[in-house]
Protein backbone atom coordinates (compact mmCIF):
# COMPACT_ATOMS: atom_id res chain seq x y z
CA UNK A 1 0.00 0.00 0.00
CA UNK A 2 2.74 2.47 1.04
CA UNK A 3 4.80 1.48 -2.00
CA UNK A 4 1.80 2.15 -4.26
CA UNK A 5 1.37 5.65 -2.84
CA UNK A 6 5.07 6.39 -3.30
CA UNK A 7 4.96 5.28 -6.96
CA UNK A 8 1.75 7.27 -7.52
CA UNK A 9 3.19 10.46 -6.01
CA UNK A 10 6.38 10.14 -8.07
CA UNK A 11 4.31 9.65 -11.24
CA UNK A 12 2.25 12.70 -10.27
CA UNK A 13 5.43 14.73 -9.76
CA UNK A 14 6.61 13.66 -13.22
CA UNK A 15 3.31 14.88 -14.72
CA UNK A 16 3.60 18.12 -12.75
CA UNK A 17 7.16 18.73 -13.97
CA UNK A 18 6.22 17.98 -17.58
CA UNK A 19 3.25 20.34 -17.29
CA UNK A 20 5.42 23.16 -15.93
CA UNK A 21 8.04 22.65 -18.66
CA UNK A 22 5.29 22.65 -21.29
CA UNK A 23 3.81 25.84 -19.86
CA UNK A 24 7.20 27.60 -19.92
CA UNK A 25 7.66 26.62 -23.59
CA UNK A 26 10.45 24.11 -23.02
CA UNK A 27 8.87 21.42 -25.25
CA UNK A 28 8.45 23.51 -28.38
CA UNK A 29 6.48 26.61 -29.36
CA UNK A 30 3.08 27.01 -27.71
CA UNK A 31 0.05 27.45 -30.03
CA UNK A 32 -0.92 31.12 -30.58
CA UNK A 33 -3.55 32.60 -28.26
CA UNK A 34 -5.50 34.36 -31.02
CA UNK A 35 -8.70 32.94 -32.56
CA UNK A 36 -8.08 31.01 -35.77
CA UNK A 37 -9.99 31.87 -38.97
CA UNK A 38 -12.63 29.13 -38.64
CA UNK A 39 -13.27 30.06 -34.99
CA UNK A 40 -13.58 33.72 -35.98
CA UNK A 41 -16.20 32.90 -38.63
CA UNK A 42 -18.23 30.76 -36.20
CA UNK A 43 -17.99 33.31 -33.36
CA UNK A 44 -18.98 36.18 -35.65
CA UNK A 45 -21.93 34.38 -37.25
CA UNK A 46 -23.45 32.14 -34.55
CA UNK A 47 -25.86 34.94 -33.60
CA UNK A 48 -25.75 37.66 -36.24
CA UNK A 49 -29.11 39.09 -37.36
CA UNK A 50 -27.32 41.25 -39.96
CA UNK A 51 -25.96 38.27 -41.88
CA UNK A 52 -29.10 36.23 -42.46
CA UNK A 53 -27.62 33.63 -44.82
CA UNK A 54 -24.86 32.45 -42.45
CA UNK A 55 -26.29 32.88 -38.95
CA UNK A 56 -28.02 30.19 -36.92
CA UNK A 57 -29.54 32.55 -34.29
CA UNK A 58 -27.92 30.45 -31.55
CA UNK A 59 -26.12 32.37 -28.77
CA UNK A 60 -24.14 29.25 -27.83
CA UNK A 61 -21.53 28.92 -30.59
CA UNK A 62 -20.85 25.27 -29.69
CA UNK A 63 -24.52 24.34 -30.15
CA UNK A 64 -24.54 26.29 -33.43
CA UNK A 65 -21.53 24.29 -34.70
CA UNK A 66 -22.88 20.95 -33.42
CA UNK A 67 -26.45 21.10 -34.73
CA UNK A 68 -26.28 23.67 -37.54
CA UNK A 69 -22.89 24.08 -39.22
CA UNK A 70 -21.91 20.41 -38.61
CA UNK A 71 -25.44 19.02 -38.24
CA UNK A 72 -24.93 15.89 -40.37
CA UNK A 73 -21.93 14.85 -38.21
CA UNK A 74 -24.03 14.99 -35.06
CA UNK A 75 -26.89 13.06 -36.64
CA UNK A 76 -24.40 10.30 -37.50
CA UNK A 77 -23.04 10.41 -33.91
CA UNK A 78 -26.59 9.86 -32.71
CA UNK A 79 -26.76 6.92 -35.12
CA UNK A 80 -23.58 5.48 -33.51
CA UNK A 81 -25.25 5.62 -30.07
CA UNK A 82 -28.32 3.98 -31.62
CA UNK A 83 -26.17 1.14 -33.00
CA UNK A 84 -24.37 0.64 -29.66
CA UNK A 85 -27.64 0.37 -27.73
CA UNK A 86 -28.98 -2.01 -30.39
CA UNK A 87 -25.90 -4.19 -29.76
CA UNK A 88 -26.66 -4.26 -26.01
CA UNK A 89 -30.27 -5.20 -26.81
CA UNK A 90 -29.07 -8.13 -28.94
CA UNK A 91 -26.76 -9.25 -26.11
CA UNK A 92 -29.60 -9.21 -23.57
CA UNK A 93 -32.32 -10.78 -25.73
CA UNK A 94 -34.59 -13.13 -23.84
CA UNK A 95 -34.65 -11.18 -20.56
CA UNK A 96 -37.96 -11.19 -18.70
CA UNK A 97 -38.95 -8.41 -16.29
CA UNK A 98 -40.20 -9.97 -13.05
CA UNK A 99 -41.98 -7.98 -10.33
CA UNK A 100 -42.04 -9.32 -6.77
CA UNK A 101 -38.50 -10.61 -6.36
CA UNK A 102 -37.93 -8.34 -3.39
CA UNK A 103 -35.57 -5.40 -3.06
CA UNK A 104 -36.40 -2.91 -0.31
CA UNK A 105 -33.81 -0.26 -1.07
CA UNK A 106 -31.93 1.81 1.47
CA UNK A 107 -32.91 3.64 4.67
CA UNK A 108 -36.01 5.85 4.86
CA UNK A 109 -34.02 9.07 5.48
CA UNK A 110 -31.78 8.34 2.51
CA UNK A 111 -34.80 7.70 0.31
CA UNK A 112 -36.43 11.00 1.26
CA UNK A 113 -33.29 13.06 0.71
CA UNK A 114 -32.69 11.31 -2.61
CA UNK A 115 -36.20 12.24 -3.73
CA UNK A 116 -35.35 15.94 -3.26
CA UNK A 117 -32.05 15.48 -5.11
CA UNK A 118 -33.83 13.70 -7.97
CA UNK A 119 -36.17 16.65 -8.43
CA UNK A 120 -33.20 19.02 -8.66
CA UNK A 121 -31.39 16.72 -11.12
CA UNK A 122 -34.49 16.59 -13.33
CA UNK A 123 -34.68 20.41 -13.30
CA UNK A 124 -30.99 20.72 -14.24
CA UNK A 125 -31.41 18.21 -17.04
CA UNK A 126 -34.46 19.85 -18.60
CA UNK A 127 -32.96 23.33 -18.34
CA UNK A 128 -29.73 22.11 -19.96
CA UNK A 129 -31.77 20.94 -22.94
CA UNK A 130 -34.15 23.91 -23.16
CA UNK A 131 -31.30 26.44 -22.73
CA UNK A 132 -28.86 24.48 -24.89
CA UNK A 133 -28.85 27.15 -27.59
CA UNK A 134 -28.32 30.03 -25.11
CA UNK A 135 -25.87 28.70 -22.49
CA UNK A 136 -23.37 25.80 -22.41
CA UNK A 137 -25.17 22.50 -22.51
CA UNK A 138 -27.17 20.59 -25.05
CA UNK A 139 -29.07 17.45 -25.79
CA UNK A 140 -26.42 14.85 -24.98
CA UNK A 141 -25.42 16.50 -21.70
CA UNK A 142 -29.06 16.83 -20.65
CA UNK A 143 -29.78 13.22 -21.56
CA UNK A 144 -26.86 11.82 -19.58
CA UNK A 145 -27.80 13.99 -16.57
CA UNK A 146 -31.35 12.61 -16.84
CA UNK A 147 -30.00 9.04 -16.85
CA UNK A 148 -28.38 9.83 -13.46
CA UNK A 149 -31.94 9.84 -12.06
CA UNK A 150 -32.36 6.20 -13.07
CA UNK A 151 -28.86 5.34 -11.80
CA UNK A 152 -29.58 6.86 -8.37
CA UNK A 153 -33.04 5.28 -8.23
CA UNK A 154 -31.59 1.82 -8.90
CA UNK A 155 -29.08 2.17 -6.07
CA UNK A 156 -31.35 3.86 -3.51
CA UNK A 157 -34.88 2.57 -4.23
CA UNK A 158 -33.95 -0.75 -5.98
CA UNK A 159 -34.95 -1.77 -9.49
CA UNK A 160 -38.25 -3.10 -8.13
CA UNK A 161 -39.38 0.44 -7.32
CA UNK A 162 -38.65 1.52 -10.91
CA UNK A 163 -40.89 -1.30 -12.22
CA UNK A 164 -43.64 -0.29 -9.80
CA UNK A 165 -43.31 3.34 -10.96
CA UNK A 166 -44.16 2.12 -14.46
CA UNK A 167 -40.71 2.33 -16.05
CA UNK A 168 -40.34 -0.65 -18.38
CA UNK A 169 -37.59 -1.39 -20.90
CA UNK A 170 -40.18 -1.69 -23.65
CA UNK A 171 -41.53 1.83 -23.15
CA UNK A 172 -37.98 3.24 -22.94
CA UNK A 173 -37.18 1.50 -26.24
CA UNK A 174 -40.28 3.03 -27.82
CA UNK A 175 -39.40 6.54 -26.58
CA UNK A 176 -35.89 6.17 -27.98
CA UNK A 177 -37.09 5.00 -31.39
CA UNK A 178 -39.69 7.79 -31.63
CA UNK A 179 -37.11 10.46 -30.70
CA UNK A 180 -34.59 9.16 -33.25
CA UNK A 181 -37.25 8.99 -35.97
CA UNK A 182 -38.24 12.59 -35.16
CA UNK A 183 -34.58 13.73 -35.38
CA UNK A 184 -34.40 12.22 -38.88
CA UNK A 185 -37.76 13.78 -39.74
CA UNK A 186 -36.59 17.27 -38.67
CA UNK A 187 -33.36 16.81 -40.64
CA UNK A 188 -35.28 15.85 -43.79
CA UNK A 189 -38.09 18.39 -43.33
CA UNK A 190 -36.40 21.09 -45.52
CA UNK A 191 -36.26 18.62 -48.43
CA UNK A 192 -39.98 17.90 -48.18
CA UNK A 193 -40.74 21.63 -47.99
CA UNK A 194 -38.58 22.35 -51.03
CA UNK A 195 -40.30 19.58 -53.00
CA UNK A 196 -43.66 21.14 -52.19
CA UNK A 197 -42.70 24.59 -53.54
CA UNK A 198 -40.27 23.22 -56.16
CA UNK A 199 -37.24 25.09 -54.76
CA UNK A 200 -33.80 24.32 -53.30
CA UNK A 201 -33.15 23.14 -49.72
CA UNK A 202 -30.45 21.22 -47.83
CA UNK A 203 -30.55 18.33 -45.35
CA UNK A 204 -30.52 19.61 -41.73
CA UNK A 205 -30.93 23.20 -42.98
CA UNK A 206 -31.73 25.63 -40.16
CA UNK A 207 -31.96 29.20 -41.45
CA UNK A 208 -32.40 30.61 -44.95
CA UNK A 209 -29.42 30.28 -47.31
CA UNK A 210 -28.52 32.30 -50.42
CA UNK A 211 -30.47 30.07 -52.80
CA UNK A 212 -33.07 28.71 -50.39
CA UNK A 213 -35.70 30.61 -48.43
CA UNK A 214 -36.65 27.74 -46.09
CA UNK A 215 -36.13 28.71 -42.41
CA UNK A 216 -37.01 27.20 -39.04
CA UNK A 217 -38.52 29.59 -36.45
CA UNK A 218 -35.69 31.84 -35.20
CA UNK A 219 -37.49 33.32 -32.20
CA UNK A 220 -40.46 32.51 -29.95
CA UNK A 221 -42.07 35.50 -28.16
CA UNK A 222 -38.86 37.58 -28.38
CA UNK A 223 -36.74 34.69 -27.03
CA UNK A 224 -34.10 33.38 -29.45
CA UNK A 225 -35.09 29.84 -30.41
CA UNK A 226 -32.32 29.06 -32.93
CA UNK A 227 -34.76 27.07 -35.09
CA UNK A 228 -33.81 23.42 -35.45
CA UNK A 229 -31.02 23.68 -32.81
CA UNK A 230 -33.66 23.90 -30.06
CA UNK A 231 -35.78 21.09 -31.53
CA UNK A 232 -32.74 18.82 -31.98
CA UNK A 233 -31.60 19.51 -28.38
CA UNK A 234 -34.99 18.50 -26.94
CA UNK A 235 -35.23 15.37 -29.11
CA UNK A 236 -31.64 14.39 -28.27
CA UNK A 237 -32.51 14.70 -24.56
CA UNK A 238 -35.30 12.15 -24.99
CA UNK A 239 -33.19 9.83 -27.16
CA UNK A 240 -30.08 9.83 -24.93
CA UNK A 241 -32.02 9.68 -21.64
CA UNK A 242 -34.11 6.73 -22.87
CA UNK A 243 -31.07 4.89 -24.32
CA UNK A 244 -28.89 5.24 -21.21
CA UNK A 245 -31.74 4.40 -18.80
CA UNK A 246 -32.58 1.34 -20.92
CA UNK A 247 -28.98 0.10 -20.79
CA UNK A 248 -28.72 0.78 -17.02
CA UNK A 249 -31.92 -1.16 -16.26
CA UNK A 250 -30.71 -4.08 -18.40
CA UNK A 251 -27.35 -4.09 -16.56
CA UNK A 252 -29.02 -3.97 -13.13
CA UNK A 253 -31.43 -6.88 -13.79
CA UNK A 254 -31.48 -9.71 -11.23
CA UNK A 255 -30.35 -13.29 -11.82
CA UNK A 256 -33.91 -14.62 -12.12
CA UNK A 257 -34.67 -12.15 -14.89
CA UNK A 258 -31.53 -12.99 -16.86
CA UNK A 259 -31.82 -16.81 -16.59
CA UNK A 260 -33.41 -17.29 -19.99
CA UNK A 261 -30.94 -14.90 -21.67
CA UNK A 262 -27.95 -16.68 -20.10
CA UNK A 263 -29.10 -20.01 -21.59
CA UNK A 264 -28.84 -18.54 -25.08
CA UNK A 265 -31.93 -16.38 -25.44
CA UNK A 266 -34.41 -16.75 -28.28
CA UNK A 267 -37.89 -18.15 -28.08
CA UNK B 1 -4.06 33.23 -15.96
CA UNK B 2 -1.65 32.27 -13.15
CA UNK B 3 -4.52 30.78 -11.11
CA UNK B 4 -5.59 28.72 -14.15
CA UNK B 5 -2.15 27.14 -14.43
CA UNK B 6 -2.05 26.40 -10.67
CA UNK B 7 -5.51 24.75 -10.74
CA UNK B 8 -4.67 22.69 -13.84
CA UNK B 9 -1.35 21.53 -12.37
CA UNK B 10 -2.87 20.60 -8.99
CA UNK B 11 -5.81 18.77 -10.61
CA UNK B 12 -3.54 16.85 -12.99
CA UNK B 13 -1.22 15.90 -10.08
CA UNK B 14 -4.13 14.45 -8.06
CA UNK B 15 -5.69 12.78 -11.11
CA UNK B 16 -2.42 11.01 -11.99
CA UNK B 17 -2.23 9.70 -8.40
CA UNK B 18 -5.88 8.56 -8.57
CA UNK B 19 -5.27 6.85 -11.93
CA UNK B 20 -2.28 4.89 -10.61
CA UNK B 21 -4.13 3.91 -7.43
CA UNK B 22 -7.12 2.70 -9.49
CA UNK B 23 -4.81 0.40 -11.46
CA UNK B 24 -2.79 -0.84 -8.47
CA UNK B 25 -5.69 -1.37 -6.02
CA UNK B 26 -6.68 -5.02 -5.40
CA UNK B 27 -10.11 -4.19 -3.92
CA UNK B 28 -11.98 -3.28 -7.11
CA UNK B 29 -14.73 -1.38 -5.27
CA UNK B 30 -12.11 1.04 -3.94
CA UNK B 31 -10.63 1.23 -7.43
CA UNK B 32 -14.05 2.33 -8.71
CA UNK B 33 -14.09 5.15 -6.15
CA UNK B 34 -10.61 6.20 -7.35
CA UNK B 35 -11.98 6.30 -10.91
CA UNK B 36 -14.83 8.57 -9.84
CA UNK B 37 -12.26 10.85 -8.14
CA UNK B 38 -10.26 10.88 -11.38
CA UNK B 39 -13.38 11.94 -13.25
CA UNK B 40 -14.07 14.81 -10.84
CA UNK B 41 -10.56 16.25 -11.32
CA UNK B 42 -10.75 15.81 -15.12
CA UNK B 43 -14.02 17.76 -15.02
CA UNK B 44 -12.23 20.55 -13.11
CA UNK B 45 -9.50 20.66 -15.78
CA UNK B 46 -12.08 20.79 -18.60
CA UNK B 47 -13.92 23.61 -16.87
CA UNK B 48 -10.79 25.68 -16.21
CA UNK B 49 -9.58 25.19 -19.79
CA UNK B 50 -12.87 26.77 -21.00
CA UNK B 51 -14.68 23.65 -22.24
CA UNK B 52 -17.90 23.81 -20.15
CA UNK B 53 -19.78 21.71 -22.71
CA UNK B 54 -17.34 18.82 -22.31
CA UNK B 55 -17.36 19.27 -18.51
CA UNK B 56 -21.17 19.05 -18.44
CA UNK B 57 -21.10 15.81 -20.43
CA UNK B 58 -18.27 14.42 -18.29
CA UNK B 59 -19.83 14.98 -14.84
CA UNK B 60 -22.77 12.51 -15.14
CA UNK B 61 -20.78 9.95 -17.15
CA UNK B 62 -17.72 9.86 -14.89
CA UNK B 63 -19.32 10.27 -11.47
CA UNK B 64 -22.62 8.39 -11.82
CA UNK B 65 -23.07 6.19 -14.89
CA UNK B 66 -19.59 4.61 -15.10
CA UNK B 67 -19.28 3.84 -11.32
CA UNK B 68 -22.80 2.34 -11.27
CA UNK B 69 -22.01 0.09 -14.24
CA UNK B 70 -18.73 -1.02 -12.63
CA UNK B 71 -20.37 -1.66 -9.24
CA UNK B 72 -23.08 -3.78 -10.89
CA UNK B 73 -20.38 -5.77 -12.71
CA UNK B 74 -18.48 -6.25 -9.41
CA UNK B 75 -21.64 -7.39 -7.63
CA UNK B 76 -22.30 -9.99 -10.31
CA UNK B 77 -18.69 -11.24 -10.44
CA UNK B 78 -15.97 -10.81 -7.78
CA UNK B 79 -14.94 -7.90 -5.63
CA UNK B 80 -11.26 -8.78 -5.05
CA UNK B 81 -8.60 -9.14 -7.70
CA UNK B 82 -6.37 -12.19 -7.23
Amino acid sequence: MRKNIAVAVSLGTLALTLGMVLHLGGLGVLPPRILRNLAQVVAANAYNPWNETLTSYSLNAVAAAIWDYRGIDTIFETAVLFAAVTGVTALFRGTVEKVGLGGRGMLFTLKTSTKIALLLIALVSVSLALHGHLTPGGGFQAGSVFAVIVALSITVFSIEALYNAGLRTKSLMKARLVALALILFIALLPLAASLAINGVAYIAQNQAKEDSAFAMPAAFLNTPLAGSVFIFNVLELVAVAASLSYVLILFAMRKEELEHALKGGGK
Amino acid sequence: MFLTVIVVLAASFISVIAAYMAVAEKDLLTATVYMALLGVFYTLIYYVLMAPDVALAYIPVSSALLPLTLIVVLKKTERYEK
